[in-house]
């Protein structure tokens, strides 16, 4: 199976990832709004960063496959017009066809820059990302602070609990072997369960732990980036923000 | 003398700690001991303002002023340093974790990121400030947790063995990191070590839920009767003559490369394990080997290369003769044990009865009774959940669930770790009673560990073994093993 993040050093895993969190964001947006001069452009922008990112077309695939089941339903359900009560009794409308084929390219832009941008950003990163714009809406209400801490903590703790999966299988694996029956082999990998759920909860008291212990407060967690704000990242905002523009453009043509 | 003063008055935590009295002022080291399982932890917690006291109180005076406790009922006073680099960081990235505390101070960002930077320098984590602490060693982490506990400037630091899982080189730079906070600070360092407790100004020791101040470490720790009370054992206790005993019982070893016969116990043939691994060594049966080296140089890695919990990418790794290949691992299984790091943490069942005697039928409580007694296992544990016993205890009872189909190839990895004097003899008397008819390959970052057992030592770095020699001329290399960041005895 495909990891969703792929190591790399191409330009777009160098980026800022705050940068990459409020453009993936802003592109999305604007997919959703612009009309088919707008798309092209957009779906222009799109391809140039399947090549920026050097990712294989495997790293697609689950993408493609989404997005043809979408297709299928989007075409079956605004494309086809059916006069009674029975399905197969109606004809193809044009107009429903092409509102199916824009939202099925307005879907598949959406997912492929989403699945760039998690391909080149690492989780914890895309974390702190999201964090970060979270920032302002704390001065509103200490539980988007809470929110951001909680969603870094998760990124944080998902790997960890990940680590004690893997500890409590090796003591399973090296105390002896699995029966052969699978019903068996079930019932005993089910037993893991239970210690699993009690490392959970025990790492989970540790961290709540670790908290007080480092002085949290409720509503004042902040992200500190030390990510230096390169001239690279100054050249890409300019590039996504003319894309931007231009999407916006030509959909006013 | 300094202002501020942490009291205990009365303080009393369930059935754990009664009715404790002290006073710790600001400037003052203090060592804490005692037996696993006796509360020394929970002590820490308490005083950190973790959980609360069942009754009585801890208290901060400043000049005989109380201060007011901060969120959640702590002070930013105290600090505390846990013993696993893996469980105490909280960021998600270098910068994140140095930052955390450094925010709930109500520091303003330009002076967080100033300071995130200064002590990123300070430890020499430079060019990893944006990276998981995850990726980075034990000592690494656990360096970073320190500084990250010690940026809040706290004046009372709490280490519940926060060295006890590290090499003598990591030891030595938190130790560093320590000691820059100045006399002002005051220590409490909960340890089984006791040359780390003779450095402290007063030792408490505590057992059944009772504190004593013994004043000046040396006054217990040069009293070998007191020691034997509150199970304290110097680290190289009796040395010398348990390493005469195990020449008087085999006479010297001449085992030397071109002696190996056909078959050795455990043989690696030119393995290769991606970058990790690079090994052409042989086991003989009964002979016992040593391996040493710093946090991450691949030891771990070699035993579970033997077991085959990691397949090698080039070579073969032998048993008894026999090549490992997946077909025949469940068997090989049988007669090659191990011992996981930290092995009490994962034990697997409801009672402890199951994890020892797992897939025994009909075990009569005679039997199950002289099993324990081996392993000095009290058999009321036999009914309760491994949950319920101290950490020291969890560790003995996977010993005993390892050693119970009597294998043949014995691999332990660091199997004393966090263990108090008595729970050692426990695991050395069995140990010893092994050594002779198993192979066996004892992990350690401590040669005190091993000497009296170990036919010869291995020294691991980056993967290699880069020093085999006979355990009994361990010294001609002692600067290597130094070097290496390997405890040697003094």
């Amino acid at each position: 199976m495909e990891e969703i993040y792929q190591p790399g050093s191409s330009v777009l895993h160098r980026l800022d990832p705050r940068f990459k969190t409020a453009s993936l964001a802003m592109l999305s947006g604007l997919t959703t709004g612009i009309g088919s001069w707008g798309l092209l452009v957009d779906a222009l922008g799109v391809l140039a960063l399947m090549g920026l990112s050097r990712l294989t077309w495997r790293a697609y695939r689950p993408v493609f496959m989404v997005v043809f089941w979408l297709a299928l339903f989007y075409g079956l359900t605004a494309g086809w017009v059916w006069n009674g009560w029975r399905i197969w009794e109606g004809h193809w409308s044009n107009a429903g066809l092409a509102l199916a084929g824009m939202m099925t390219v307005r879907i598949a832009l959406i997912f492929v820059l989403t699945r760039i941008f998690a391909a080149v950003t690492p989780p914890l990163e895309q974390g702190l990302g999201i964090a970060y714009f979270l920032g302002p809406l704390s001065r509103l209400t200490p539980k988007a602070a809470d929110f951001a801490l909680l969603l870094t903590l998760t990124l944080r703790f998902i790997p960890l609990l990940a680590e004690e999966a893997g500890l409590l299988w090796k003591a399973r694996v090296v105390r002896g072997t699995l029966p052969n029956n699978w019903l068996l082999r079930l019932s005993d990998l089910a037993g893991l369960f239970p210690p699993l759920l009690l490392l959970t909860l025990r790492r989970a008291e540790e961290v709540a732990e670790n908290l007080m212990a480092r002085g949290y407060a409720p509503g004042r967690y902040r992200v500190v980036n030390l990510h230096k704000w390169s001239s690279q990242d100054s050249l890409a905002l300019l590039v996504v923000c003319l894309w931007g523009y231009l999407m916006v453009w030509t959909n006013s043509i | 003398m300094y202002d501020l003063v942490i009291n205990a008055n009365n303080l009393s935590y369930g059935q754990i700690l009664h009715d404790l009295n002290f006073t710790w002022y600001q400037g003052e080291t203090i060592a804490l001991m005692g037996p696993n399982g006796s509360g020394k932890s929970t002590l820490a917690r308490l005083i950190a303002g973790l959980i609360e006291a069942t009754a009585g109180y801890v208290e901060i005076t400043a000049k005989g002023v109380p201060l007011k406790r901060g969120p959640y009922g702590r002070w930013h006073a105290v600090g505390l340093v846990g013993q696993h680099p893996r469980r105490q960081s909280i960021g998600a990235s270098v910068a994140e974790e140095l930052s955390f505390g450094l925010i709930n101070l109500g520091l303003p960002n330009h002076e967080v990121k100033y300071q995130v930077r200064e002590i990123i320098q300070a430890i020499g984590l430079e060019g990893k400030e944006n990276q998981s602490p995850a990726t980075l060693s034990g000592g690494e982490r656990q360096r970073l947790v320190v500084a990250a506990v010690l940026a809040m400037k706290p004046q009372f630091v709490l280490f519940d063995e926060a060295l006890s899982m590290l090499d003598i080189r990591s030891q030595e730079r938190i130790l560093a990191l320590v000691h820059n906070m100045g006399k002002k600070a005051a220590k409490l360092w909960i340890t089984h070590d006791p040359e780390l407790a003779r450095k402290a100004d007063r030792l408490w020791l505590l057992q059944d839920g009772q504190l004593w101040d013994a004043g000046k470490p040396e006054n217990v720790l040069n009293a070998p009767q007191l020691c034997q009370n509150f199970h304290i054992q110097n680290r190289c206790e009796g040395l010398e003559a348990r390493i005469k005993r195990k020449t008087h019982k085999t006479g010297k070893t001449d085992k030397t490369e071109s002696a190996i016969p056909e078959s050795p116990a455990l043989q690696w043939l030119d393995v290769e394990i991606e970058n990790r691994l690079k090994l052409n060594k042989a086991v003989q049966a009964g002979e016992f080997i040593g391996i040493v080296g710093a946090s991450g140089s691949g030891k771990s890695t070699l035993l579970e290369s033997a077991i085959g919990l990691i397949a090698p990418s080039a070579g073969s790794i032998r048993v008894s003769g026999v090549r490992l290949n997946k077909k025949n691992l469940p068997a090989v299984r049988r007669n090659i044990r191990i011992l996981l790091q930290e092995a009490g943490e994962y034990l697997l069942d409801r009672t402890v009865r199951q994890v020892i005697f797992w897939g025994e039928k009909g075990v009569d409580s005679v039997s199950e009774r002289q099993y324990l007694e081996r392993f000095d296992i009290d058999p009321v544990f036999l009914a309760r959940s491994p949950e319920t016993l101290s950490g020291g205890e969890r560790q003995k009872v996977a010993l005993a669930a390892t050693l119970r189909t009597e294998p043949e190839v014995l691999l332990l990895d660091e199997p004393m770790l966090g263990l108090d004097a008595q729970g050692r003899k426990a695991m050395t008397r069995v140990i010893e009673e092994l050594s002779s008819s198993l192979a066996t390959l004892y992990v350690t970052h401590d040669l005190c560990e091993v000497l009296p057992y170990a036919n010869r030592l291995w020294l691991v770095d980056k993967g290699q073994v880069v020093r085999d020699c006979e355990a009994e001329d361990w010294d001609r290399y002692r600067e290597e093993f130094r070097k290496a960041g390997v405890r040697i005895p003094v």
